[in-house]
């Protein structure tokens, strides 16, 4: 009979336990504020490959877990004036760059944090 | 009607570094802008240069505060430490940013008034514009601020129909259509915007938030792996760093981060030139 309680107390403990960590995973840590950081970049063509780095270098060194973070990517076509060459994807036919519009990407971030953060480790 | 080659670029590019189309929240496609016009962008031919001052008609209202980036800088701390040092409840700021280091470059310089000898026609569009005010209201010999890394309070920029987004488009289409006030693209203009702005002048962010390759003689005691941002400002055909030349020392604090994009630059077979 006390062998019985002491498991039951037991498994209680590690339910307690288990739903404390779930609940810590839904609640707020950025100063119990629940605020999400806003952060806006944004790229022509030619410089895609400084605004990815960018994105790698914040999302590698924001440590603070659970922490809602979105990162709004303006992208925008070059000027008519400046042209490129590209070889991998067809360019988009005759669209006058005045009236092209532009895109925004929301990306949300912690468990994006934790993969390239594993990515990061492994070289 | 999309912008589809440079999205699937990008797109492309972050799952090879990592982040997948599971990441994606949402993509919304806006329609054009004045500002998005390669005329106004007359100086710098990018127009992404000037979305940054207008950040507060293109992001949702909800959205109160933004953290701009440029895309030639490196973030080394958590990017939550630069959040939080400003709120926009209750405070007056409009503009936070880094104070730039070299002493010559002040506002006079930054709209213009010695790289092209033309401050009295700063001034007399200022009288033109608001001719109720005084231009010795703006000290000129105060030092201008890089708009690479700013914080901005929306809530501001949006208030009383957005007034001051018309301000920028107004001096945006004087610079590129009447006469040229100042070059270096949204830099004057950010500048302006916060001497324009009910606070009067920018809040001062420690330099430790956007460390520019170039901006002093002291660049080797600054540019270490401890500084929040690292900018790379030089202007020239290789001063950004995609296009660095591997020699330098000053490359090696992008490489960790920006080495695998260029891996995946030429696994996507993109531009070589």
């Amino acid at each position: 009979m006390v062998d019985s309680g002491r498991v039951l107390l037991s498994l209680l403990a590690v339910t307690l336990l288990c739903t404390a960590v779930r609940w810590k995973d839904l609640l707020p840590s950025n100063n119990g504020t629940n605020e999400i950081i806003h952060i806006a970049l944004g790229a022509t063509m030619g410089v895609i490959p400084g605004m990815v780095a960018t994105m790698r270098s914040v999302l590698l060194n924001t440590h603070s877990q659970g922490e809602l973070c979105h990162i709004l990517c303006f992208l925008l076509p070059l000027p008519q004036n400046v042209h490129h060459t590209h070889t991998h994807t067809p360019p988009t036919p005759s669209h006058n760059s005045k009236s092209r519009p532009k895109l925004i990407f929301l990306r949300k971030l912690p468990s994006c944090i934790s993969s390239l953060r594993d990515q990061f480790r492994r070289g | 009607m999309t912008n589809s080659e440079e999205v699937e670029v990008l797109a492309q590019m972050l799952e090879c570094v990592g982040i997948g189309e599971e990441y994606l929240g949402t993509v919304k496609v806006f329609p054009p802008q004045p500002y998005f016009t390669a005329a106004i962008a007359a100086d710098l031919t990018a127009s992404t240069n000037f979305v940054r001052l207008f950040l507060g008609q293109e992001l949702p209202a909800t959205v109160s505060k933004v953290i701009w980036l440029d895309s030639d800088i490196i973030v080394q701390k958590d990017i939550t430490e630069l959040w939080e040092m400003l709120s926009v409840s209750g405070d007056t700021w409009t503009v936070a940013a880094v104070e730039l280091q070299a002493t010559w470059k002040d506002l006079e310089f930054t709209l213009g008034g010695r790289t092209y000898n033309n401050s009295l026609r700063f001034q007399s569009a200022f009288h033109l514009r608001y001719p109720s005010r005084k231009i010795s209201e703006i000290e000129l010999s105060r030092r201008a601020f890089n708009a690479g890394v700013l914080l901005l309070n929306l809530d501001h920029l949006r208030a009383k129909e957005s007034y001051l987004m018309e301000e920028m488009l107004w001096w945006s289409k004087r610079n590129s259509e009447q006469e040229v006030l100042w070059g270096g693209g949204s830099q004057p203009l950010a500048n302006l915007l916060a001497l324009i702005s009910p606070a009067g002048d920018y809040q001062h962010l420690p330099t430790t938030w956007n460390v520019l390759r170039g901006d002093t003689l002291n660049d080797t005691q600054e540019w270490n792996s401890e500084r929040g941002i690292l900018h790379w400002t030089i202007l020239g055909d290789r001063s950004k760093p995609w296009r660095h030349d591997l020699r330098q020392q000053s490359i090696g604090l992008w490489l960790p981060y920006g080495l695998p994009v260029m891996e995946c630059y030429r696994l996507l077979k993109l531009p070589e030139k």
